[in-house]
């Protein structure tokens, strides 16, 4: 969808991108006042992660969308009126281009990285409205009226369908002002804001993944985004346990943690088949997938504490 | 770094993000943007063949009804009252419904007998070609379908590597040597072609035959009133006992929808083998596999002619129907 304002025609999904760059680089260019190396991070990285970022959105859409692959030619792919952004890959690309400027700045790059997630979560959280001008983020249909004539709901010809991109959106705000005030106290060690926030990014976006039926990046019946998903919240766990294993803390809780995991994939595929094919009511299905993710989510949550100064 | 270097990084970075809106124009490849690459593809069909030949049509009494156009329109909306528990009968289609049960299977089918080809009619959620899915039962409501399918759930095809047409439009026309082809062409006719062959499918087109729907899916089952050795290792779990949908033709207009329930305990399901089998006693000329699985979607008169609810009813991208002539001034 595009506007014509002064002249000039621009996309309406790029605007909203562009308003996501530049709220996260205000936020970030704010938390990193206190000595000249972060400034100079700072800097740095609003110039390199939105040109890395941008790269990397574009170069894993265009490796791994099955829909783009059959079309797959070098000019398409330079080609970015076209569509298609992988939202991983923006992240990778971000991360990539921050690491380099603290490289650059003489930052560790563990504490650069906890000053980058409230950055992140705010360029998410205005990045996803941008996809309502676009065919993303919306659900399967919907087979309850409970949503029909909300915000939450969008219908078109056939069916009601959730707009997933506002609780995507949402869930960037909560996250952001959660590693903001995280990084703020400062009560906890290097690196915690980045993984909690890896954690809590990883698995609410497992969740929206799951809601998610657009067919972007889709493989049949798997979405590469859950996939990365899944394997992002359970490096963050995966860290978190060896931490307290070095520790020599907790050792019991690392070991419980690292055991869990295989179960609560199990039980993820699980509740994704039942959603498919399970006559039992969605609502419960989801419930019960909330109760699922809730289990990595104490467990890091819990170990992160123990393994912390305080802990 | 100085205050000057700082500031020559931000309005960089500034310049750069305030060039986005004028490319960024979706996370998603753009519907059109994505038609139109497919046209620039070389094309593995013989489009311009048809163009310069047109199609023999076969030669038939004048219909006393009007066809549907060849498109996405939706069909005339059934007359209620032509429904009843086992089919549907008014002047342009007959629809008859039987269940059988044999060997802790539950077969559904229905026997469609229609007057002019274009009441063989395919819909899409979305725009031709996108991932939009929908309900088999919402599409077949908005579309009129006396009765609907699912077909072979194309947007789900992880390699987008198939040859599809609906209503006459391409889709994607490339030949996928795994997989079989089925195509329904301007007299309503069904063509099986067995692993996608492409000099097969330019031979039909060289005789003057048009697609109008073409599905890669299968197996095929039946062709030409023969009962085909099926691959051993086609597709998905092809000796498993699963939830199986069919087509076939049986006479001229005349068609046969069967669907073998399973995954319960009333119904355990079918293998290809038994499937084709069971085409084959029904007396099909041609026979074609389609999705099976949660795919498997059976609706009739709005409702679902198998054991299903919409609880478990799966989207998805497009559906085969069969759509009325008689528009409901005619009822």
């Amino acid at each position: 969808m595009s506007l014509s304002a002064f002249g000039l025609s621009f996309y309406i999904y790029g605007l909203f991108i562009a308003a996501a760059c530049v709220a996260a680089g205000i936020l970030l260019l704010l938390i990193s006042r206190k000595t000249k190396a972060l400034k100079d991070a700072a800097a740095l990285t609003c110039l390199l992660s939105p040109v890395l970022g941008l790269i990397f959105a574009r170069v894993v859409y265009c490796l791994f969308d099955p829909n783009f692959r059959q079309l797959a030619s070098f000019v398409a792919a330079l080609d970015l009126t076209i569509g298609g952004l992988s939202m991983f890959g923006a992240l990778l690309g971000i991360g990539l281009g921050a690491l380099l400027a603290a490289k650059r700045a003489g930052v560790k790059a563990i504490e650069w990285l906890d000053m980058l997630t409230p950055a992140i979560f705010a360029f998410v959280a205005i990045a996803r409205l941008g996809e309502g001008y676009t065919s993303l983020g919306i659900s399967r249909p919907l087979i309850t009226g409970v949503l029909d004539n909300t915000f939450l709901a969008f219908r078109d010809e056939y069916d009601a369908y959730l707009r997933t991109y506002y609780l995507e959106s949402a869930m960037g705000i909560l996250l952001c002002g959660f590693s903001l005030r995280d990084l703020l106290k400062q009560d906890g060690r290097r690196g915690d804001v980045a993984l909690t926030g890896a954690l809590l990014f990883g698995l609410s976006q497992n969740l929206f993944e799951s809601l998610r039926y657009d067919g972007h990046l889709r493989y049949s019946f798997v979405g590469l985004q859950q996939v990365l998903s899944v394997t992002l919240f359970t490096l963050a766990l995966v860290i978190f346990a060896v931490r307290l294993l070095k520790q020599n803390k907790a050792r019991g809780l690392a070991i419980v943690s690292l055991c869990t995991l295989p179960i609560v994939l199990a039980a993820i595929l699980g509740i994704e088949f039942m959603i498919d094919r399970s006559q039992l009511s969605k609502w419960l299905s989801y419930g019960l997938y909330i109760a699922v993710l809730c289990i990595p989510l104490a467990l890091g949550l819990v170990m992160r504490k123990r393994s912390g100064y305080n802990g | 770094m100085s205050n000057k270097t700082r500031i020559l990084c931000i309005t960089l970075s500034a310049i750069f993000v305030l060039s986005l809106p004028f490319y960024l124009s979706s996370g998603a490849l753009l519907d059109d943007e994505r038609n139109r690459l497919l046209d620039e593809m070389p094309s593995e069909g013989a489009g311009l063949i048809n163009l310069l030949i047109p199609g023999a049509r076969a030669e038939t009494t004048a219909p006393a009804l009007a066809p549907l156009p060849i498109d996405f329109s939706s069909g005339p909306k059934p007359n209620p009252a032509a429904f009843s528990e086992s089919g549907y009968e008014d002047a342009s289609i007959s629809l008859k419904l039987e269940t059988q049960t044999q060997d802790g299977v539950v077969w559904r089918i229905a026997y469609v007998t229609i007057s002019d080809p274009s009441q063989l009619r395919t819909a899409t959620a979305g725009k031709l070609g996108s991932s939009r899915v929908a309900m088999i039962s919402s599409m077949a409501e908005k579309f009129g379908a006396v009765v609907a399918i699912n077909a072979n759930y194309m947007s789900n095809e992880p390699e987008k590597k198939s040859f599809e047409y609906r209503m006459g439009e391409k889709v994607r026309a490339k030949y996928n040597n795994a997989k079989d082809l089925l195509i329904t062409d301007e007299n309503g006719d069904f063509h099986v072609f067995v692993q996608s062959r492409k000099e097969e499918v330019q031979a039909f087109l060289s005789a003057g035959h048009t697609i109008i729907n073409a599905f890669t899916f299968g197996p095929a089952l039946i062709k030409d009133s023969v009962l085909l050795d099926l691959d051993p290792n086609y597709s998905y779990n092809p000796h498993g006992r699963e939830p199986r949908m069919a087509i076939g033709q049986l006479d001229k207009l005349s068609y046969v929808i069967v669907l073998a329930e399973g995954r319960t305990q009333e119904s355990q399901g079918v293998t290809h083998i038994e499937l084709a089998d069971f085409m084959y006693a029904l007396g099909c000329q041609q026979a074609f596999n389609f999705d099976g699985g949660n795919s498997g979607t059976f609706i009739f008169n709005g409702g679902y002619y198998q054991d299903k609810s919409i609880s478990n009813e799966r989207a998805q991208s497009d559906m085969l129907y069969f759509a009325t002539l008689v528009a409901p001034k005619g009822w």
